[in-house]
């Protein structure tokens, strides 16, 4: 449609302005599928625990688990994630307060990812939890991950995440005892305005709650190596 | 803070749609309330952005717009900013978010570059 008004001319364009993002994400995700990876992107607050939670999965997964870390700066948590066993790419955004999906396509470039051996893609993504919503990754599934120390009043604070996100983690529940954080409270406004999430309570330190999350995921990784091999 | 690459991001876009050089007169956004992206910080730096890409004193005219969410409960249609106050219809409060996320590119307004 066009409409001109002088020399000016106004033309409708109705396009999305992550459209670019977007379609590098669907290609990242189209990557994974094919070489049977579940991309999984973890959002959330800075010290909400990412990391710890890496380092105990990566236990569970050993090599299986490859992780991209996503960080204003430094790579104290790829060589955290190394450390633990697991490839690890450090993305140093400088400044920037979210990855995008440009950021984890020169990362999975950059990553000597084996089919054979690898299964999750974990990228964890830069601790806030407003930027990093607004970008998709090419990730399967979106994590939130709420630790009981942030306050059960979060999920409605933030509602462009917590609205869009597959699964929600109540994070170091071992410390549960001490603080007057009410998970039916946290999980009940998380569903309020997400009726698909799932919702897992947890503590990395202990290992808590980390088998129903752990089936979870492997029920992930189980469906797209599935329609991997029914694609080839 | 990601305004300044949301900004990044439409001054792209408007190049790939009207070529770059073209003066770009206004871009109309449409803006949910669930787009996770402030207006004022957008405005500021787009327009910094826009003049300093050439294409000259580009106004951001944005069309703000509510949450519309559906009652999971009875179905009723409702804008709301408050996920908790409860459906009008039947007080409950569990909601399928319809819209509020955009952040989408409506118009362009603009002149093409003198040959």
């Amino acid at each position: 449609m066009m409409e001109t008004q002088g020399t000016a001319q106004t033309i409708k364009v109705k396009s999305p302005v992550m459209a670019k993002n977007d379609e590098i994400a669907a290609e990242n995700r189209a990557r994974l599928e094919r070489l049977g990876l579940v991309g999984v992107n973890i959002m959330s607050s800075p010290g909400s625990g990412k990391t710890t939670l890496l380092e105990t999965m990566a236990r569970r997964y050993g090599t299986s688990m490859a992780v991209i870390e996503g960080d204003v700066q430094t790579s104290r948590d790829a060589e955290r994630v190394r450390s633990a066993g697991c490839l690890a790419h450090q993305i140093e955004t400088r400044g920037s307060c979210h990855l995008d999906a440009k950021m984890v396509s020169d990362a999975l470039a950059a990553m000597p990812i084996n089919p054979a051996v690898h299964r999750l893609l974990i990228v964890e993504n830069v601790g806030n939890l407003i930027c990093p919503s607004s970008y998709d990754l090419g990730e399967h599934l979106r994590i939130g991950l709420l630790s009981v120390t942030e306050g059960d009043d979060k999920v409605l604070k933030y509602p462009a995440l917590f609205s869009r996100i597959n699964v929600l983690l109540i994070s170091k529940s071992d410390l549960l005892p001490h603080l007057e954080f009410d998970t039916a409270r946290a999980m009940e406004e998380c569903r309020a305005i997400n009726a698909h999430v799932d919702a897992f309570v947890l503590s990395s330190r202990t290992g808590e709650g980390m088998d129903a999350f752990y089936d979870y995921l492997d029920a992930a990784v189980a469906k797209v190596r599935a329609g991997r091999d029914a694609a080839q | 803070m990601h305004e300044f690459s949301i900004a990044t991001e439409i001054i792209a876009a408007v190049e790939r749609t009207v070529g770059a050089g073209a003066r770009v007169q206004s871009v109309g956004l449409i803006l949910g309330s669930l787009s996770g992206v402030n207006a004022d910080s957008l405005t500021f730096c787009f327009t910094e952005l826009a003049e300093s890409c050439g294409m000259g004193r580009t106004e951001l005219v944005i069309d703000a717009r509510p949450a519309r969410v559906r009652c999971r409960e009875c179905g009723c249609d409702y804008e709301t900013g408050d996920f908790m106050a409860g459906c009008p219809g039947c007080g409950v409060a569990a909601v399928e978010i319809v819209s509020g996320y955009e952040c989408d590119i409506d118009t362009i307004t603009y002149e093409e570059p003198e040959a």
